[in-house]
């Protein structure tokens, strides 16, 4: 849908924007899966089957899309017209260094033997470290600097993934 | 709410009869068909039983199905669906609980009876029959359709496969819906309530857990997770094993004589808490309600580790989860109550009878697919295994994964690595598993007449559409050329689209003699139904989305059809529905836009803000 002339967003009815009504994405798609849903086509014609499957199709994945913030600024970057390309070299090398200390501290975390303010300080700092990180990226997509965006969404991949990594460990 | 509503212009073509729907659980051991009319149940009922056993047996001259098959077993099939969509070697683990032989026939494990061969989709086929019959002859009436309930972690081969077993029945199959979200919609009915519910299906063969949000009406599955090889079965089978070596059989007694015993057994010491005596072999044996459990609690254990990783992967916590539903035959067992209240403080509800509740959830949804149901319920259901192609080294790239709502589709662009290279291979795969071995193969799709390029140059989009019913469609297009690509699709095993047609075919011309009589009037009653549809829309909302050429260009073809639909020539008739359809395909598209306009802005987009 992406290059037509109308994007997810549209079809939601919500601006294009880091930020959203998740409450509103929610109401309007099962709006549109009430009317759209090919369960609605059961005795239509063939030709109409085939559209609902299609656009149901589309509202399912605009809504996954738009779900999830990581997959949602990537939409945005692509409805911008940036293509995203991961063999990118990014700028911030000191970045670098943060990820192998985060990667060296959930290594050295074990299930039975862990210091539990030491974790819930950890998860507060990578926490915060990802609230300005998508403040960052509001403001980048904002003065159309899509490849420092883009950079920053990486960061916020890898900062995501780390939580999830030592939850699973404790 | 259909853009265009069909109401059927043929029906009194058909007699007096009227049409009804049902809903049908084909299920391991025994089989319900039901329907759901003016807010009541009707569980039709072969010889009185409302559990028809999903069994065959075979005589020197035919077959019994059902309750008739119990009587005088000579050649006795019973448990096909455990191998539904599956072949050889991944059935030899239970093959033993099989009294005969398999051979291969379509790639797919065979039956060898009576010189015939006959696969599971043969058999699950006879099954349907004979519940269509049962429900034909007790209603006097025509059976339209059917939803089928199929286990929520059936892969795309086993869902195909049960699809044309319908198809070989002559039932046309208007969804097919998951096991747990056909109870879950039932209780959704009984309960009318909002929440988060979790599924808890046992059944005969496999066992299934369903995450579902229920709000007004809209059943919407968050997560799915299974083992289609975990059954009540496998108690049985764990009990006749322990039972052999407690009293020390020799090894040539077998399982498929005594699975019924086992589970006779297993029911009994379950029911009464008490010892049970039996005779096997000529010795007595007994067992207790201690051995009973201690048999079965690691298969419990194992059902109680898969609900644990449903409920994390659906990112839910457990206090949000409002109660659990109990599903399926194999439910009643005491054990499995109390190990869910010792691992959950949740209620759990098991008020629905667990043997009747798929079928009844699966008639509810016929009823409202065939919109005559007053309930408006919409149900959203996912993607139970992740769908990939198979890339470099032998690994699977997922392109659709678990989970994922659907409908849905992912598209993927390949090219050339040789120059003037044709034809392209894409092995489809499904599983969560990284190597190529790991996964269910669904097939290979080979693309042919690539325009001779050089490497690299062809832009091939491939897109992958998984439909309602969670089976895969491929269709394939050269970007710079525009044309679509033929695709040739080898299924693993399992057969092909032209192979389906013939055997229904074959199966209609021995029961039809004339077939072309039928097949011209299955054409006129299409036709018409299209001319009527499209003057319904264009009555509507015509003037409004087209102009007058275009409105010129649609009408002009209608007549051209109405005018072929006079004559006898079916395949002109067929000829000019493809171009009707072809020639207004922009104004459906135009009329699904307005709508998505209509379902956002028409209601209190406002209230929400």
């Amino acid at each position: 849908m992406s290059d037509g002339k109308r994007n997810f967003f549209d079809l939601f009815d919500l601006p294009v924007s880091v930020d959203v009504n998740i409450d509103k994405l929610e109401i309007n798609y099962k709006k549109l899966q009430k009317g759209l849903h090919p369960d609605n086509f059961v005795k239509a014609t063939s030709a109409e089957q085939t559209s609902a499957l299609r656009i149901s199709s589309q509202v399912n994945d605009g809504y996954k899309i738009l779900k999830n913030i990581e997959t949602r600024i990537e939409y945005i970057l692509t409805i911008k017209g940036f293509s995203i390309d991961d063999s990118v070299t990014f700028k911030d090398k000191g970045f670098l260094m943060k990820q192998l200390e985060i990667s060296d501290f959930i290594e050295s975390v074990s299930p039975d033997n862990y210091d539990k303010s030491q974790i819930d300080l950890f998860i507060k700092e990578i926490g915060k470290n990802m609230h300005d990180l998508i403040l960052d990226i509001k403001k980048l997509i904002d003065a159309n600097k899509y490849r420092d965006a883009y950079e920053n969404l990486s960061k916020l991949k890898f900062y995501k993934k780390s939580i999830k990594q030592l939850n699973s460990v404790i | 709410m259909a853009l265009i509503k069909i109401s059927e212009p043929n029906n009194q073509s058909k007699g007096n009869k009227k049409d009804f729907v049902v809903g049908i659980d084909l299920g391991t051991t025994n089989s319900i068909i039901s329907k759901y009319e003016n807010g009541s149940f009707t569980v039709f009922k072969d010889k009185n039983r409302e559990l028809i056993p999903s069994s065959v047996n075979f005589k020197s001259n035919g077959f019994d199905v059902g309750v008739d098959a119990l009587d005088n077993p000579t050649f006795y099939v019973s448990s096909i669906k455990r191998i539904m969509g599956k072949n050889l070697k991944e059935i030899s683990s239970y093959l033993e609980m099989f009294n005969f032989e398999f051979s291969e026939k379509n790639n797919m494990p065979a039956l060898k009876i009576n010189n015939q061969m006959y696969t599971a989709i043969d058999i699950s086929s006879f099954i349907l029959s004979h519940l269509k019959k049962i429900a034909e002859s007790s209603q006097s009436d025509n059976l339209a359709g059917a939803v089928i309930t199929v286990p929520a972690y059936f892969d795309d081969v086993q869902r195909q496969a049960t699809k044309i077993a319908a198809q070989l029945s002559g039932i046309e199959v208007m969804r097919l819906i998951n096991e747990p979200t056909a109870a879950a919609i039932a209780y959704g009915l009984d309960i009318g309530k909002s929440g988060i519910f979790v599924v808890y299906d046992f059944g005969g063969g496999t066992f299934d857990v369903s995450i579902l949000s229920l709000d007004n009406g809209i059943f919407r599955v968050i997560g799915t997770k299974g083992d289609t090889e975990l059954g009540g079965d496998d108690i049985d089978i764990a009990i006749f094993k322990y039972l052999k070596s407690k009293y020390s059989f020799t090894e040539d007694i077998k399982i498929s004589t005594y699975k019924s015993l086992c589970r006779s057994i297993k029911e009994r010491v379950n029911e009464t808490a008490n010892n049970v005596c039996e005779i096997i072999n000529d010795k007595a044996i007994d067992l207790s309600f201690e051995e009973l459990e201690s048999i079965a609690s690691p298969f419990i254990n194992k059902t109680i580790e898969i609900m644990n990783q449903a409920i994390d992967e659906s990112e839910i916590n457990q206090n949000e989860i409002e109660n659990i539903i109990l599903v399926g035959g194999s439910t009643r067992l005491k054990l499995i109550k109390r190990k869910l209240e010792e691992n959950y403080q949740i209620k759990i509800l098991n008020n629905i009878n667990p043997d009747l509740v798929v079928s009844q959830g699966a008639a509810i949804q016929a009823s409202n697919l065939s919109g005559n149901s007053k309930e408006d319920m919409l149900l959203l259901d996912v993607l139970p295994l992740s769908l990939g192609i198979e890339t470099y080294g032998e690994l699977v790239e997922k392109i659709i994964p678990r989970n994922t709502p659907i409908p849905s589709s992912a598209k993927k662009t390949f090219t050339t690595f040789k120059d003037g290279q044709t034809k392209l291979l894409i092995h489809v795969l499904q599983g969560e598993r990284e190597s190529v071995a790991d996964c269910r193969s669904l097939g290979k799709f080979i693309l042919n007449d690539l325009p001779q390029m050089v490497a690299g140059a062809p832009r091939i989009e491939v897109s992958f559409q998984i439909d309602a019913d969670g089976i895969l469609i491929v269709n394939a297009f050269e970007i710079h050329s525009k044309s679509s690509m033929s695709l040739d699709i080898k299924p693993s095993f399992g057969l092909s689209d032209e192979d389906i047609l013939s055997i229904v075919d074959d199966a209609n011309e021995s029961a039809n003699t004339d077939l072309e009589l039928r097949k011209l009037k299955e054409c006129k009653v299409e036709g018409e139904r299209v001319i009527y549809a499209l003057e319904q829309a264009l009555e509507s909302d015509g003037a409004e989305l087209l102009k007058s050429s275009e409105l010129n260009a649609i009408k002009t073809q209608l007549d051209k059809l109405k005018l072929v639909l006079k004559s006898e020539n079916a395949e002109q008739i067929v000829e000019e529905i493809k171009n009707l359809e072809k020639i207004s395909e922009f104004y459906v598209e135009r009329r699904m836009n307005a709508s998505i306009k209509t379902l956002i802005e028409g209601k209190g987009v406002d209230d929400i803000l």
